[in-house]
């Protein structure tokens, strides 16, 4: 039995300890909101927060995530910026086919957000915190390595970080100053 | 297949019903081809051919208005007014004489009793409350917050998942397994021998994934294809170098190249391309007593339903197909084969009888079945020639194209083969709108190649918009001539071409000097090319690094896709576009080696990242016209307009796809 908390809620698993994320929560939890694209963390379809981290929970084994808070899309408008990104997703009209959607939103809350934990990440570089909406994310990469003007300005984790594996970004933030 | 469609029929319908947007609700149609019929095949239901506005457009209209001519006769008779003085606004149906109001809720049981009638008024486009508008989508809310059904989200009671192991080679097929191993695996349920390979059922993705892991299989290769991608593109050279049957001839080619006082040429390589949807394959199929129910995200209902009915034994109508939002398609989901639906299929036919329920079945492709799984956009091999007379005008044009067929052999073939020729290996290539006197396209069709190929979006298009509208900058180079002027001069019979070309120049500031940094090299390039009835130009402006890497900095569109029913859905389906078709041009590559597929993943095939998109703008050509298809139309002259834009650059003519920025090193 593995003892994994999502969305504030305490769950015992009875799965196997190598069995990612992401398919405890889709097989076992029928939490089908966090999609399944391509099983080695390159596409991001599965991105779920995991201490306010987005983190790729395909390749994340459920063994390593005991003792962390684990937020998934079902529950990503329970605090202020995901509610704020999901309203911006939706007043836009972000989606179409709209499968990675999850994954996305994930991240986009996880990067906008301040995150006490990742200010040791060494890909960590100044960026415009507030949620930005999909279709400037569409003309502009996310991370904006000058865009120090303007106030809003908070540190979180660089995005290029949450194209490593899951492992690697746990292990980074948890790096050294 | 980003479904859309799903807010723009209902927007034609709840446009004409004068229906209150917020209440609209849309689901999917179970598979009925009686019922839904896409008219511009049929008789079959089926999504495809960014046919969905236009196949719907009439349709949706006149069923709109006939439901709103029913609640007024309704509403007429029960407060005994005449039907010319009620209204009805937003769900609303009003009689302002009497004050009286009623919701079409109220009525509509009423109205359902009142004669269906035969002729109704249309509304004058003048009228549009939706159409044109800000309709929004029906399905953000679901796609928002993760409640939205896709096949891979299905579960049912007992419910088994299937993980098969495929042969490393497309006609391989299984000699012999071991699956004691798999079997040992936790979770594990059955291993069973199918004509696709060997499947693991267990009871949950993981298990079934560790259970093929584990399974040891021998693969019978001797009916399996074996050749490499090399080795296919060295006998298609081969082939072009003879004239394959005639798709077009228009004039005296041979005597305007005989005449001619310059010849221009150049051959082009287009890749297998996979069509990599973020959902990979998947499908529930579950066996009842009376029939079987399916749970997929289709888009080829009725060839999926016969196809299974068939195979099970069972009328069509036994065969219950519960429409599900897909995670993507461009093509793949319209197998023609129904590849992973019988897949499915047989897996529940192999396990049928083992126990005293036969459980459901998801069958579950992961990225390297669906990236190895063939169904693959054709490889091609394009040669181009121009005759330029003595005064340096451009009359003669040959275009030779080999690439297999996706249709031969599928039930299209009546409808699109005609005299040996595959409609869609030339579309794009034999309708070239420009005025060149002396013309001839011809193709060859190797039936040799073993390698299953399928619609990709924009299909032909996607391959003949780039060495027509490439070819034709080079020509331009060899004229002297500006390539907007040039293509404006051979368009004057085709205004619709020519108003979004320009449309597009404009917008992008044709002609402009483009400022590049020091060690720097930029470029504009414009494409303009039809597909699907649809006229689409664009201007690409793109940055070539000292190392030949190339960034797209911004593209502008100009679209003529008939009315807009939606401007914002027609935006978001250019600006996908663009991105899938620039994902294609700097890295979309399926090889083979013996035979076997050398990509599994998007480490091996990626896809464009948020960081390399352009920014894109699209602009609407403002048209009273019926619809006209926007899905794919937006994807065939991203390519060519980069490339151009890359040889405004550089001088340089790319001719092969994806690009080789290694020829661009400064």
């Amino acid at each position: 039995m593995i003892k994994l908390t999502i969305n504030g809620k305490v769950h015992q698993l009875d799965v196997a300890p190598d069995t990612p994320l992401l398919w405890a929560l889709r097989d076992t939890l029928h939490m089908t909101g966090t999609k399944y694209g391509c099983g080695q963390a390159l596409c991001g379809a599965c991105n779920v927060l995991v201490d306010g981290t987005p983190v790729r929970s395909c390749v994340t084994p459920v063994s390593a995530m005991v003792g962390r808070k684990i937020r998934t899309i079902e529950a990503v408008d329970s605090e202020r910026v995901g509610k704020v990104v999901q309203d911006a997703w939706r007043k836009l009209d972000v989606v179409q086919c709209g499968y990675c959607q999850s994954g996305g939103r994930s991240s986009a809350v996880g990067t906008a957000q301040p995150e006490p934990q990742a200010k040791r990440c060494r890909h960590r570089q100044r960026h415009v915190g507030q949620p930005v909406p999909l279709r400037d994310l569409r003309a502009r990469p996310r991370c904006h390595p000058r865009s120090r003007q303007g106030s809003g300005l908070r540190r979180s984790p660089c995005p290029r970080s949450l194209l490593k594996t899951s492992a690697a970004a746990i292990s980074c933030k948890a790096a050294p100053a | 297949m980003g479904q859309g469609t799903y807010t723009g029929l209902a927007t034609i319908l709840a446009e004409e019903l004068d229906a209150d947007w917020k209440h609209v609700r849309v689901e999917g149609a179970a598979a009925d081809a009686k019922r839904y019929n896409n008219t511009l095949w049929g008789p079959t239901q089926g999504t495809g051919g960014s046919t969905a506005m236009a196949n719907s457009w009439d349709q949706m209209r006149q069923a709109g208005a006939t439901g709103r001519a029913m609640l007024v006769t309704a509403a007429a008779k029960r407060w005994n007014v005449g039907v010319a003085d009620i209204a009805v606004c937003e769900g609303i149906v009003s009689h302002a004489g009497s004050a009286r109001k009623a919701s079409f809720g109220e009525l509509a049981l009423d109205a359902a009793k009142e004669t269906v009638p035969t002729e109704v008024k249309l509304k004058d486009p003048r009228d549009f409350r939706l159409i044109g508008k800000q309709a929004r989508r029906t399905d953000s809310a679901a796609k928002t917050n993760g409640t939205a059904q896709f096949t891979q989200d299905v579960f049912l009671p007992g419910m088994l998942v299937a993980v098969v192991a495929h042969p490393p080679q497309f006609g391989a097929t299984v000699k012999s397994f071991d699956a004691s191993r798999a079997k040992a695996v936790k979770g594990v349920v059955d291993v069973v021998q199918i004509p696709q390979g060997v499947a693991v059922l267990a009871k949950d993705t993981w298990s079934a994934k560790k259970g093929r892991d584990a399974l040891s299989v021998n693969w019978d290769d001797s009916k399996a294809f074996k050749l490499g991608t090399d080795e296919i593109l060295a006998r298609y050279r081969e082939m072009a170098r003879k004239p394959g049957l005639i798709a077009r001839q228009t004039g005296d080619t041979g005597k305007a190249f005989a005449g001619a006082a310059r010849v221009v040429s150049a051959s082009f390589d287009f890749p297998y391309l996979a069509h990599a949807a973020m959902e990979p394959m998947n499908c529930v199929v579950q066996l009842k007593a009376d029939g079987c129910e399916v749970w997929n995200g289709e888009q080829s209902q009725t060839v999926d339903q016969g196809r299974l009915a068939e195979f099970f034994g069972l009328k069509p109508e036994q065969v219950k197909i519960n429409m599900l939002y897909a995670g993507g398609s461009f093509g793949r989901r319209a197998s023609s084969q129904s590849d992973y639906v019988l897949e499915a299929a047989h897996i529940v036919k192999a396990i049928n009888g083992r126990s005293s329920v036969t459980p459901p079945v998801k069958l579950i492709w992961l990225r390297e079945d669906d990236m190895r799984g063939g169904y693959y956009r054709p490889l091609f091999h394009h040669a181009l020639e121009a005759a330029l007379d003595g005064s340096g005008k451009l009359v003669g044009w040959r275009h030779r194209l080999v690439g297999q067929s996706i249709i031969a052999g599928t039930p299209f073939t009546a409808m699109l083969v005609k005299d040996g020729i595959d409609q869609v290996s030339v579309e794009g290539a034999a309708n070239l709108p420009y005025a060149i006197p002396n013309l001839t396209v011809d193709l060859h069709t190797p039936t040799d190649i073993g390698v299953p190929v399928l619609w990709w979006r924009s299909v032909g298009s996607s391959h003949t918009a780039y060495s027509t509208e490439v070819f034709l900058d080079q020509v331009a180079v060899a004229m002297g001539k500006d390539p907007v002027a040039l293509r404006l001069e051979l368009l004057s019979e085709h205004p619709r071409h020519a108003g979004v070309l320009k449309l597009a120049s404009e917008k992008a500031h044709w002609g402009t000097p483009l400022k590049a940094a020091a060690g720097e090299r930029r470029g504009r390039g414009v494409a303009v090319h039809e597909s699907f009835n649809s006229f689409v130009a664009q201007v690409a402006e793109v940055t070539v690094k000292k190392d030949g890497s190339i960034k797209v900095e911004r593209v502008v569109c100009a679209v003529d896709c008939g009315t807009a029913i939606n401007p914002d859905n027609i935006r978001s389906q250019v600006e996908g576009a663009v991105g899938f078709a620039l994902s294609a041009a700097l890295s979309g590559e399926i090889t083979l080696k013996g035979g076997r597929v050398e990509q599994g993943n998007f480490d091996s095939y990626p896809l464009l990242r948020i960081g390399d998109m352009p920014k894109v703008e699209v602009h609407i050509v403002p048209s009273t016209s019926a619809p006209t298809g926007i899905g794919e139309p937006g994807v065939p002259p991203l390519a060519p307009a980069v490339a151009n834009a890359i040889a405004a650059a550089t001088g340089k003519f790319l001719h092969r796809m994806p690009f080789n920025t290694a020829e661009l090193v400064a």
